[in-house]
């Protein structure tokens, strides 16, 4: 019984699970028992046997495929949201009279201005976007300006590191901007916006050592200006 | 780092929102960040890639019908919440088409990495005779006790985090670990002494 306990042990401590306490009382078990002692030696052939399988590489999925099985099932759910017809119709008029309503104190309150104090709410959201894409291209121009000076000539084993979370908080942020700029009238800012999306995502795909890809990202930025461009909309 | 990690919290928290309003393109990104892990997870699980395929896809159909009652405040973050799913969706995979399964045996052995012993035959067909007995092992294990030690000798998480994913107690997760652990090392009994194998030599 005590032996079961400490064979439980042992599978324990190949998986670092054992506190200090409990690996000194194994230890000092193994020295006394040679069953346990050979246990031991054999969980750690089986274990290296099982080694042999972590090292085979997982392969690929379909990734487009994938996504395309996912995606025409999501595409279901507006037609879920219709249900809302559901409601009797007096409630669609009630909420027309409401509408209609407050339509009217927002056109009222419009239309005399010198009852309106401080700037419009939309005034200031225009603001704090204006304000957020600044943010955003100060914490992108140092890392793509990492990629435009790369040099294939300096042997850094082709590669630029940047940490994964900060490529993806990036890719994130720029892809929320890009959506929040959408309805504004500014084609040359959203053409940026995709263009940092790109980059992004091969940044983000870039295996360890794809010197072609390097360059290709480096010729990008330059022969897009996108420094540049990002500089300009700062000063603005 | 940890600002670094706060800041990819609070654009998650964001990408969620939009995905919730039904936007396609958060939906996709939200599938591109945790596509790998997921589909990891279901090799390991299944050792095929087609079977991890499906799994990958009804994870995510099961995650995305369900992200409307996703809720940021009970504390859960969206990855841990989604492998959640993952693993829940492994086990009933396994579970539907265990006949099927039993059947057909791992993908074809084109996937070990490269070795200075890649072009000795015998050592490439030993590799998959291993690899080929660990599967029949691992078939003869329960569905909780294989996603138990897939999680654990594959995926590398502790007992602890373990339990929280599989929603039992840390003293079920080590029975069933020692469990798979013990029939694992009984049916390896048999295959040693049939095969005079030195494994420091593989």
């Amino acid at each position: 019984m005590r032996c079961k306990k400490f064979k439980e042990k042992i599978i324990l401590d190949l998986y670092g699970e054992l506190s200090e306490e409990e690996k000194t009382a194994l230890e000092s078990h193994l020295q006394e028992c040679a069953e346990c002692a050979r246990d031991l030696e054999y969980t750690k052939k089986v274990f290296q046997a099982l080694e042999y399988t972590k090292k085979a590489d997982i392969p690929e999925a379909n990734w487009e495929r994938a996504w395309e099985g996912i995606s025409s099932t999501v595409e279901e759910r507006p037609k879920r949201q219709m249900s809302l017809l559901l409601f009797p119709k007096w409630a669609y008029a009630a909420a027309a009279i409401v509408f209609v309503f407050a339509l009217g104190i927002i056109v009222g309150s419009l239309w005399f201005p010198t009852l309106q104090k401080g700037p419009l709410p939309q005034k200031a959201s225009l603001v704090s976007m204006d304000q957020s894409l600044k943010e955003h291209f100060e914490s992108l121009k140092p890392v793509l300006a990492e990629y435009a000076n790369y040099s294939p000539a300096e042997e850094r084993n082709g590669t630029i590191t940047v940490d994964k979370e900060i490529l993806e908080g990036l890719l994130i942020q720029n892809y929320l901007l890009k959506r929040a700029i959408a309805s504004q009238k500014n084609p040359a800012l959203q053409e940026l916006l995709e263009d940092v999306d790109l980059i992004l995502r091969e940044v983000t795909n870039l295996r360890k050592g794809d010197k072609p890809t390097l360059s290709l990202i480096k010729d990008t930025i330059n022969q897009r200006d996108i420094l540049f461009k990002m500089e300009i909309f700062q000063k603005i | 780092m940890i600002e670094a990690i706060r800041i990819v919290e609070m654009k998650e928290e964001a990408l969620i929102k939009q995905a919730q309003d039904g936007d396609k393109g958060a939906l996709k990104m939200l599938f591109e960040e945790n596509k790998k892990k997921i589909f990891y997870l279901a090799y390991q699980y299944v050792h095929n890639a087609e079977d991890a395929e499906d799994i990958l896809q009804e994870t995510f159909i099961k995650a995305f019908h369900s992200l409307p009652k996703y809720d940021f405040q009970n504390g859960t973050s969206f990855s841990p919440w989604l492998y959640r799913i993952g693993i829940n969706c492994s086990i009933d995979y396994l579970r539907r088409n265990k006949r099927a399964r039993e059947t057909r045996g791992i993908d074809d052995f084109p996937n070990i990495p490269s070795n200075s012993q890649d072009s000795d035959p015998e050592y490439s067909s030993r590799l998959k005779e291993i690899r080929e007995k660990i599967d029949v092992f691992l078939k003869k294990l329960t569905e909780k006790q294989r996603m138990i030690f897939v999680l654990k000798h594959y995926q590398e998480l502790s007992i602890k985090e373990i339990a929280e994913y599989m929603n039992c107690s840390e003293g079920s997760v080590k029975k069933q670990l020692f469990r798979a652990v013990g029939s694992i090392k009984k049916q390896f009994k048999d295959f040693f002494t049939e095969n005079s194998y030195e494994m420091q030599e593989i």
